[in-house]
């Protein structure tokens, strides 16, 4: 069981590290938020609460407040992942309501 | 037999079954715009027979008395008048070479309104009534405004008040990139977007004279015919683009961007269910 959890501690670690930010980098995280939130925009299904959430990082972050705006930008980007997600399950299985087909 | 089951290289009673299943899914997925239009407008006289498509035009007000009547009393002095004075102005002012937005537009504009959005051959694409008077800006070397609000809206008052009592006559030509649009639009109009996964069809079809909080849910089919519209809330003109644009942001979806192919072909599949209906623009809404 421990050597279990040891391997999927070293994965994660491992994939945090191969990434371009670090866990409590406000701003390689936010730059990743966008980016991702962009994509969903592209796609018609972004969301304004994200868009909320990123300005209030950047504030946040602007102000020094590193701890909440670390916190808001990890908010945002697991938003902007969810939604990003949604926008593509949603423009795969939309239809017209059966009461306005034949 | 459809080119997609051919190049399946099937046995032939494979291939009759295959070709069969496409042709039934084709009949039921693939109504063409006047059959959208008569399944779209048969729906609200079954589900409100004692309203007329003329009153589906009064949007909301058709569901509330109380409301109708303050609506009435308003239309007494209608807010959009000075809209309708500003936009003649603007729209009979030459611009810095000497032409005028009327020289962009069949019969100079006036008249014309009710046949908005159109489909532009030469560019393949949907172009709406603020949308040709941007384009005709552009040609003309002036620098482009928004489409949703200000001149423009103003502008549109007036073209509108030209046609108000026409019916509406959006058409989609035989052309596939025409039908290509009006589909688009169709995909914009019906899928759920946003983190409360709302689309357009779910407040304005079924749920339609029902209330959202103390405002009453206009029907889809006559909702375009009263754009552009003073609407209190916004103390100005608005576009129908910017109505969606509040639409989308109410349902915590980023809009789509104005004058975007994607507002275009929506505006362009909405207005068209609204098609034999009377212009009743510009219009006035709390």
């Amino acid at each position: 069981m421990r050597k279990h959890l040891l391997a999927v501690a070293i994965a994660t670690e491992l994939l945090l590290s191969s990434t371009a930010w670090g866990a409590d980098d406000a701003g390689g995280i936010l730059k990743e938020a966008k980016t991702v939130l962009d994509e969903a925009v592209s796609l018609e299904g972004g969301w304004t609460s994200t868009q909320d959430l990123i300005k209030e990082s950047e504030q946040q972050l602007q102000s020094g407040a590193k701890d909440q705006a670390l916190k808001l930008a990890k908010q945002a980007l697991a938003e902007a992942k969810l939604s990003l997600e949604r926008a593509r399950e949603l423009n795969k299985n939309w239809s017209v309501p059966k009461y306005l087909t034949k | 037999m459809t080119r997609a089951c051919r190049h399946l290289h099937l046995p032939l009673l494979t291939s009759l079954a295959c070709a069969l299943l496409f042709a039934a899914s084709a009949g039921v997925t693939r109504a063409g715009p006047q059959e959208d239009l008569q399944i779209y407008q048969d729906f609200f006289k079954k589900r409100f027979p004692t309203l007329s498509v003329e009153d589906l035009s009064n949007g909301a007000y058709s569901f509330s008395e109380d409301k109708k009547k303050q609506w009435l009393d308003i239309m007494e002095f209608p807010p959009y008048e000075v809209a309708i004075e500003e936009g003649k102005t603007l729209f009979e002012t030459p611009f810095a070479n000497g032409k005028t937005y009327g020289s962009c537009l069949d019969q100079g504009g006036i008249g014309i309104a009710h046949t908005y959005p159109r489909f532009d051959k030469a560019t393949g694409k949907v172009v709406a009534l603020a949308g040709a008077l941007n384009a005709c800006r552009a040609a003309n070397g002036e620098k482009t405004l928004s489409t949703f609000k200000g001149d423009l809206a103003n502008i549109a008052a007036y073209l509108t008040s030209t046609s108000r009592g026409k019916p509406i006559t959006v058409t989609v030509p035989d052309d596939p990139k025409a039908l290509a649009a009006y589909e688009d639009g169709k995909r914009i109009y019906f899928t759920r977007r946003g983190p409360r996964e709302f689309a357009c069809y779910h407040c304005h079809w079924v749920a339609a004279g029902a209330r959202i909080r103390g405002n009453e849910l206009s029907t889809a089919v006559g909702q375009a015919t009263h754009f552009p519209t003073y609407r209190s809330k916004w103390g100005e003109m608005g576009t129908l683009q910017r109505r969606y644009k509040g639409c989308m942001e109410n349902t915590g979806a980023v809009a789509l961007k104005e004058n975007s192919d994607g507002m275009n072909n929506l505006e362009y599949f909405h207005t068209y269910m609204s098609n034999g209906i009377p212009m009743n623009a510009p219009g006035t809404r709390f």
